[in-house]
């Protein structure tokens, strides 16, 4: 080897460790961040849990007041339409549940050595639920200011699901 | 002397008991009876009645509890009546029994929908047939258990009337008066079950059904279970279970202050101001029956040693009164003919306001006519009645009153029997009061159009003339 060869060698080395040393701290660094930024999409998650079940009963509240002006408290038709939201609350529910725990399984997965992109993807899952919640709230809270409860259940997820009685509406599949 | 004359040109304004007999309009009368308050060519006598099927049974007594006229899809018309504690259907020449273990006088009403006809009758489950022959109960769990009120709205059977829940209304599925699953669109509703109050009819109109209580009347409006809305109308209740009746497009109940009317959502009083007395005199409000037929509204007091029917043109808001009606319950057959049961002595049922009135007694009595000056003293002298003559002779009676007591004479008037119209005059009078007042009255098929009296009409102060 020449003593260019060597010094070259050398050279190469050395900027190769250093290169790596930054590299790895780079890594590390973005590992960090999208831990913290999973972490945050998880409890945002359970935050919008929270506020799901609030609104939720706000407008359990909403719907008896309007079954109450109309007559209709002590009805099959009130006992039918309460019966209707609480399904479909527990429907929702469900659903934020299992994308939870979905969620929590996969940073565990990740903090034992997963992949970035496997991250990547998790987190752009976490924070679409968080936004399709958030928006869906919205929908919901404005729904409900907007008409009173009738005839279908105001689901807060962007859906007005009729009640059981499929006769009544042109979809047929419900 | 100064001769004043007072003219009735047409006598079309009908009984009106609200003001005194000199406060009432010229054209009305504060006493009339059997005259047509749909006419409004005159005082005309009003149309008959006819019996419909035979006679219960000789001397059967008491009165019905129960009537409808039930005519199904295909046309087959079924007049049942119910009495004491069984239904019958009335045939031409007898009452076949149906159905018995009804309690004994106790509400019977009555709703066909679609081939079948229900049965809500007191004391027993509520009854479902499709040919008024054999009657079976409903295998629906959720259905009634008792009922006593029914009616069809929505293309669905409302019941109620349950002992245990008398606020309650059960609805069935659309077209299905036996079914009351939930999921098919039928259900129960409880109207205000901490009132106190317990719901004692249903009337159904095409956009609302009236649920009254004896002392709140509300409506349900809406098309369906997803919108059906229930409305406290007004502080009023119904206070006859016999008591209210549809009409065109409007309905009436009776409370304890005055005859209602319903229209959608609109309360009002029909019986103030022109039926004031009237209502008032109505032997008891609990007893008292509707019944309409076209635009006349039939009020009947039913518990009157006498019975008697105030009637009302609803559509002229012109009233009067037809003496010895012994009807209870009222029904309309699909062809709008109205029926009652007779509580005479023998059971019969009648089909009212049809007909020729040929031996109908009828008067007419004018107000108490003070010819602009009640102080004045009036000499009558003569006076003149224009009819339109009957195909046999006409004899016109007419009684005079004097300060509002009848001086007990009559004169009689004679009419042709041809053409349209005849004017008969009596003169030579010389009966004196403040008040003069004629009572004309008449039998068989006629029309008084007017009258024209002429008195000396002597005021006080003038010198030899007051001489009262």
């Amino acid at each position: 080897m020449s003593l260019g060869g060597l010094i070259g060698g050398l050279a190469g080395g050395v900027l190769g460790i250093v290169g790596g040393h930054f590299g790895r701290r780079a890594r590390k660094r973005q590992r960090r961040l999208a831990k913290a930024r999973l972490k945050h999409a998880v409890s945002e998650l359970q935050r919008q849990r929270a506020s799901f079940e609030e609104g939720s009963e706000r407008q359990k509240q909403g719907m008896i007041q309007s079954l109450a002006s109309r007559g209709l408290a002590d009805s099959t038709i009130s006992q039918q339409d309460l019966a209707a939201h609480a399904r479909q609350r527990q429907r929702v529910l469900q659903g934020l549940s299992e994308q939870q725990s979905m969620a929590i399984k996969s940073y565990r997965a990740f903090r034992k050595g997963g992949q970035m992109e496997d991250m990547q993807g998790l987190l752009g899952d976490a924070s679409a639920i968080a936004g399709a919640g958030l928006a869906a709230w919205q929908y919901a809270e404005e729904g409900q200011r907007r008409q009173p409860f009738s005839g279908s259940a105001n689901l807060g997820w962007g859906m007005r699901v009729p009640l059981p009685n499929p006769s009544y509406y042109s979809a047929p599949n419900y | 002397m100064s001769i004043k004359a007072i003219r009735a040109a047409v006598l079309n304004g009908g009984r009106v008991t609200g003001p005194p007999p000199h406060q009432v309009g010229i054209l009305e009368s504060p006493d009339c009876e059997n005259i047509d308050p749909s006419d409004f060519r005159g005082a005309s006598t009003r149309p008959g009645s006819s019996q419909f099927g035979s006679n219960f049974a000789a001397a059967s007594g008491g009165s019905s509890n129960g009537l409808f006229h039930w005519t199904r899809n295909a046309g087959t018309a079924f007049m049942l009546a119910a009495h004491s504690g069984t239904l019958y259907q009335v045939y031409s020449n007898s009452w076949g029994s149906l159905l018995g273990g009804i309690t004994a006088g106790g509400m019977v009403r009555f709703g066909g929908l679609n081939n079948q006809l229900v049965v809500a009758a007191e004391g027993l489950t509520p009854r479902i047939s499709s040919d008024a022959s054999g009657f079976g109960t409903f295998s629906d769990a959720n259905a009634p258990t008792l009922a006593k009120y029914a009616a069809v709205w929505k293309s669905k059977m409302w019941l109620a009337g349950h002992s245990t829940t008398p606020q309650k209304i059960w609805f069935s599925a659309s077209n299905d008066p036996t079914d009351y699953t939930t999921a098919n669109n039928a259900g129960s509703i409880t109207v205000e079950s901490g009132d106190g109050d317990v719901i004692n009819g249903l009337l159904a109109m095409q956009n609302v059904l009236y649920v009254f209580k004896r002392k709140v009347v509300y409506g349900i409006f809406g098309s369906s279970p997803f919108d059906f809305e229930v409305i406290r109308l007004r502080e009023v209740g119904l206070s006859s279970e016999y008591g209210y009746a549809a009409g065109d497009g409007i309905a009436f109940f009776v409370s304890d202050d005055g005859i209602y009317s319903l229209s959608g959502g609109n309360v009002g009083i029909v019986t103030i101001p022109k039926a004031y007395q009237d209502f008032v005199d109505l032997t008891d409000k609990t007893k008292i029956a509707l019944g309409v037929s076209g635009a006349k509204l039939f009020i009947t007091d039913y518990s009157n040693a006498s019975p008697y029917s105030l009637v009302l043109d609803y559509k002229r808001g012109v009233w009067s009164k037809y003496p010895t009606q012994p009807f209870t319950p009222y029904a309309k057959s699909r062809d709008s003919k109205i029926y009652a049961v007779t509580n005479a002595s023998t059971m019969q049922v009648w089909q009212l306001d049809t007909g020729s009135g040929g031996s109908i007694d009828c008067k007419w009595t004018t107000p108490d006519m003070d010819f602009e000056d009640p102080s004045a003293v009036k000499v009558l002298q003569q006076y003149q009645a224009h009819m339109k003559p009957d195909t046999a002779t006409t004899t016109l009676t007419v009684r005079h009153y004097l300060n509002g007591a009848s001086t007990g004479s009559d004169n009689t008037l004679t009419f042709g029997t041809v053409g349209s119209h005849d004017v008969q005059r009596v003169h030579g009078q010389t009966l004196k009061g403040r008040f003069l007042r004629l009572r004309f009255s008449w039998t068989g098929v006629k029309t008084l159009y007017g009258f024209t009296i002429f008195a000396d009409v002597r005021q006080e102060g003038v010198p030899g003339r007051d001489d009262d």
